[in-house]
């Protein structure tokens, strides 16, 4: 549970400061769909089920649009004054907080009425999710495990992260573990993330090593194959390992240092007994 | 040959009465700084004891001093490589228990406490924590036999003593004890100095004192395990150690060292000793038995001719062949024979030596009546202290040279005896002589330096010639043109 409210913290943190946006823009679309397109879809989908967000189809008919317009304008003071819907939707996915993405008052609208436009569409703009088949979920497993080097000599997935039964003690706990990243974003999300990796922690250490896209491909192959397992917490085999360490390492001082020089003094009175301490 | 000059003391076990005066004065004028409360540069244990800190004499706990190896002394405590491994875990530390903890008294509870039934106490607290705790040993807790059962018969020199001679000790009418003062040994080859890893331990090489570079010490704390004698302290305020500094400030103008000044029972001699350097590692590394011999052998003949031609010629001052002649240490260690160096075995070659006490005669029962020194002072092997007590303190265990000191100490009292209360037979006081060698002109000259010296007697400290030691690292001419007499160091902002 906690892992899992880090792993959306990171996503929201990154997409507050995110500038780029992880899906190509295309010409034909209106500013609102680009926004969205920008700055929401990693979080949000219209129609595709809940992500790390809400889905939003609907959402102009569930909400007031002053409300809306508010709470994507400054969310930050919509939590702070503790709004109960706002409040309410935080514990609902998991203690996540919509970050304040720093949309400009037009922008705000653009996206309220794009989201107004496609609640009103009668088909879903989104389908079902396809699974593309692309990528070797071996080679994924290898570039995952660092026995192979990606192109532009990124660091491995697994210095920060791990997946269920990636190595004896796990990988790396710097970043959440990832088995279930899958199952929690989608086709369509974790293809976006593999993409552009917006984490902030993430960003500067990929930014000039980029994933190809073959790689990428492999890696959410990889990924899919993992989310058929369960995550395993390998905390506790560490922990036991290290308290054992701990004490093979005491008992290696007490032996290196076995002949060290002890309490003298204190020694002999014990040997001899409290009488005769000359003490009255 | 490679002649140093170096300070060095005798002290007179026999006239030693166990007052600490000369423990007060050093504390007084050196130990009296925070981070320096438990230490006794000079301290006076009573023998039998353990001493302070407890059982140092101990070097399978200690492990301070040296051993031979192939003709050569090694440090017992580390090689090089166990040096390195141990650099910052010295695993041969005294604990603070061991020395002891210093405390005082809260003295303002006896004016301040409130109006009450019971007396107002002065509670003891400890010196370094303020804490209140309970007094459990002390510097000299086994002073005058106390805490016998623990501390006495815990002597480490008790190893070579049999069952029934150790029970002498304690026996009624028997019992035994005497004062052992002790003060850093100023040693030739320094079991401190060679354990130091920072270089901060040096030996004057114009009077021999050995000093601790305050500036250059780093706190490693193993001078402290080198040291067998436990003479090395560790200042935890300062995170420096210390020692015993045979008060140069005062030797170097011309007035003994605190602890000889302040002297009561006048058993300290100060005097200039000469010595070959060539030959302090063969010395140090010489076969067990042997160690005490060689070290006096290093001491040279201040009056032959030979070797004050080669003193001069390697730059020692006329002055101090003077006074090394007039040294009444040359006097009891080389010309009387009758000092010796605490615990040779430690191979350090100490130059602060001992002339071992008599003691008082023993009384023997005959019928109800007690008998006192029949045979006056009888022999040397029916004296309180076992022999073989003195010969593991003095002389490795070598019992005919604690014997023959014996016997001319007898002499001395015999032949002064008969002189002045004439109730010796002359034959008595021939057989006295013959036996020990000696002479009346001898014997006379000991009695004298023994028992009526002078001030002047006891302390004949050589002019120490700091100026011409200092013109040997630095011109002071060429201080004078550039930077004035005021400074001797750079001031941070430059001149």
């Amino acid at each position: 549970m906690i892992m899992r409210t880090v792993h959306l913290l990171f996503l929201i943190f990154s997409i507050a400061i995110q500038e780029a946006g992880i899906l190509p823009a295309d010409g034909a679309v209106g500013p609102g769909e680009k926004i969205f397109a920008q700055k929401c879809s990693a979080c949000h989908t219209i129609g595709g089920g809940p992500r790390v967000g809400p889905d939003l189809k609907g959402v102009t008919e569930r909400r007031e649009r002053s409300w809306l317009v508010s709470f994507i304008s400054d969310p930050d003071a919509m939590f702070s004054r503790s709004d109960p819907i706002a409040v309410t939707l935080s514990r609902e996915f998991g203690n996540a907080r919509m970050p304040n993405l720093g949309l400009s008052p037009e922008q705000v609208n653009a996206v309220v009425d794009y989201l107004a436009a496609q609640t009103r569409a009668v088909v879903s703009p989104q389908g079902p999710e396809k699974t593309s088949e692309g990528g070797n979920s071996h080679t994924g497993e290898r570039l995952f495990r660092g026995l192979l080097i990606p192109k532009n000599r990124g660091p491995a997935c697994m210095s920060c992260h791990n997946v269920s039964g990636a190595a004896a003690l796990g990988g790396g706990t710097l970043g959440p573990d990832l088995t279930r990243t899958y199952i929690k974003f989608g086709e369509a999300g974790t293809s976006a993330l593999l993409a552009s990796l917006p984490f902030p922690v993430m960003r500067p250490i990929y930014q000039d090593h980029p994933l190809t896209s073959e790689e990428q491909a492999d890696l959410k192959s990889f990924f899919r194959e993992m989310a058929k397992r369960r995550p395993v917490d390998k905390t506790p085999e560490v922990a036991a390992i290290t308290g054992v360490g701990f004490i093979v390492f005491l008992i290696l001082i007490a032996v290196i240092w076995r002949n060290r020089l002890r309490a003298v003094r204190e020694a002999l009175v014990k040997k001899e007994g409290p009488e005769g301490s000359g003490r009255p | 040959m490679n002649i140093r000059s170096q300070v060095s003391a005798v002290f007179h076990l026999d006239k030693c009465i166990g007052c600490h005066t000369c423990s007060i004065a050093c504390k007084n004028i050196w130990t009296g700084r925070k981070g320096t409360e438990y230490m006794w540069w000079n301290n006076v244990e009573t023998k039998p004891g353990v001493g302070y800190p407890c059982l140092w004499e101990d070097q399978k706990k200690y492990r301070g001093g040296w051993k031979e190896r192939n003709g050569k002394p090694e440090l017992i405590m580390h090689n090089r490589a166990s040096a390195l491994a141990n650099i910052f875990f010295n695993p041969f530390l005294p604990r603070l228990d061991d020395y002891y903890e210093p405390w005082t008294y809260r003295y303002g509870d006896l004016f301040g406490a409130a109006e009450g039934d019971d007396q107002p106490v002065a509670r003891p607290v400890s010196a370094i924590t303020g804490k209140e705790m309970e007094i459990e040993a002390g510097p000299n807790w086994d002073d005058d036999l106390s805490g016998s059962p623990i501390y006495a018969a815990n002597d480490p020199n008790f190893a070579s003593l049999n069952e029934e001679e150790r029970k002498q000790f304690f026996a009624l009418e028997s019992m035994v004890f005497f004062y052992l003062p002790r003060i850093c040994n100023h040693c030739i080859n320094p079991g401190c100095l060679a354990a130091c890893p920072a270089g901060a331990i040096y030996k004057r090489g114009e009077d021999g004192i050995v000093l601790v570079s305050q500036e250059k010490c780093r706190a490693w704390r193993m001078c402290i395990t080198g040291c067998p004698y436990k003479k090395t302290y560790y200042n935890w305020s300062a995170g420096k150690s210390e020692k015993c500094i045979f008060c140069y400030p005062r030797q170097e103008t011309g007035q003994a060292p605190a602890c000889f000044h302040s002297c009561v029972g006048r058993i300290r001699y100060l005097g200039v000793l000469l010595y070959d350097a060539d030959r302090i590692e063969s010395a140090a590394g010489s076969p067990a038995g042997s160690i005490a011999r060689k070290q006096l052998e290093l001491i040279l003949d201040p009056f032959d001719g030979e070797v004050i031609k080669e003193a001069k010629a390697q730059g020692i001052p006329d002055a101090v062949i003077e006074y090394a002649q007039k040294s009444p240490v040359y006097k009891f260690v080389k010309a009387w024979n009758i000092a010796l160096p605490l615990h040779p075995e430690f191979r350090t070659l100490p130059m602060l030596f001992y002339v071992p006490s008599l003691l008082p005669v023993m009384a023997h029962a005959k019928g109800n009546l007690h008998e006192v020194g029949h045979d006056f002072f009888g022999s040397p092997d029916n004296a309180r202290i076992p022999i073989r007590y003195f010969a593991a303190l003095l002389s490795e265990g070598n019992e005919e040279a604690i014997r023959a000191i014996y016997r001319k100490l007898v002499a001395v009292r015999v032949y002064r005896r008969a002189r002045t209360v004439g109730n010796i037979p002359e034959a008595r006081v021939n057989k006295a002589l013959d036996e020990a060698g000696t002479n009346p002109d001898e014997i006379e000259a000991i009695y004298r330096l023994t028992s009526l010296p002078s001030v002047e007697d006891r302390f004949v400290i050589p002019p120490f010639m700091r100026e011409a030691a200092i013109e040997e690292v630095t011109d002071p001419l060429n201080k004078r043109e550039s930077e004035g007499a005021g400074f001797t160091r750079k001031p941070k902002r430059g001149w």
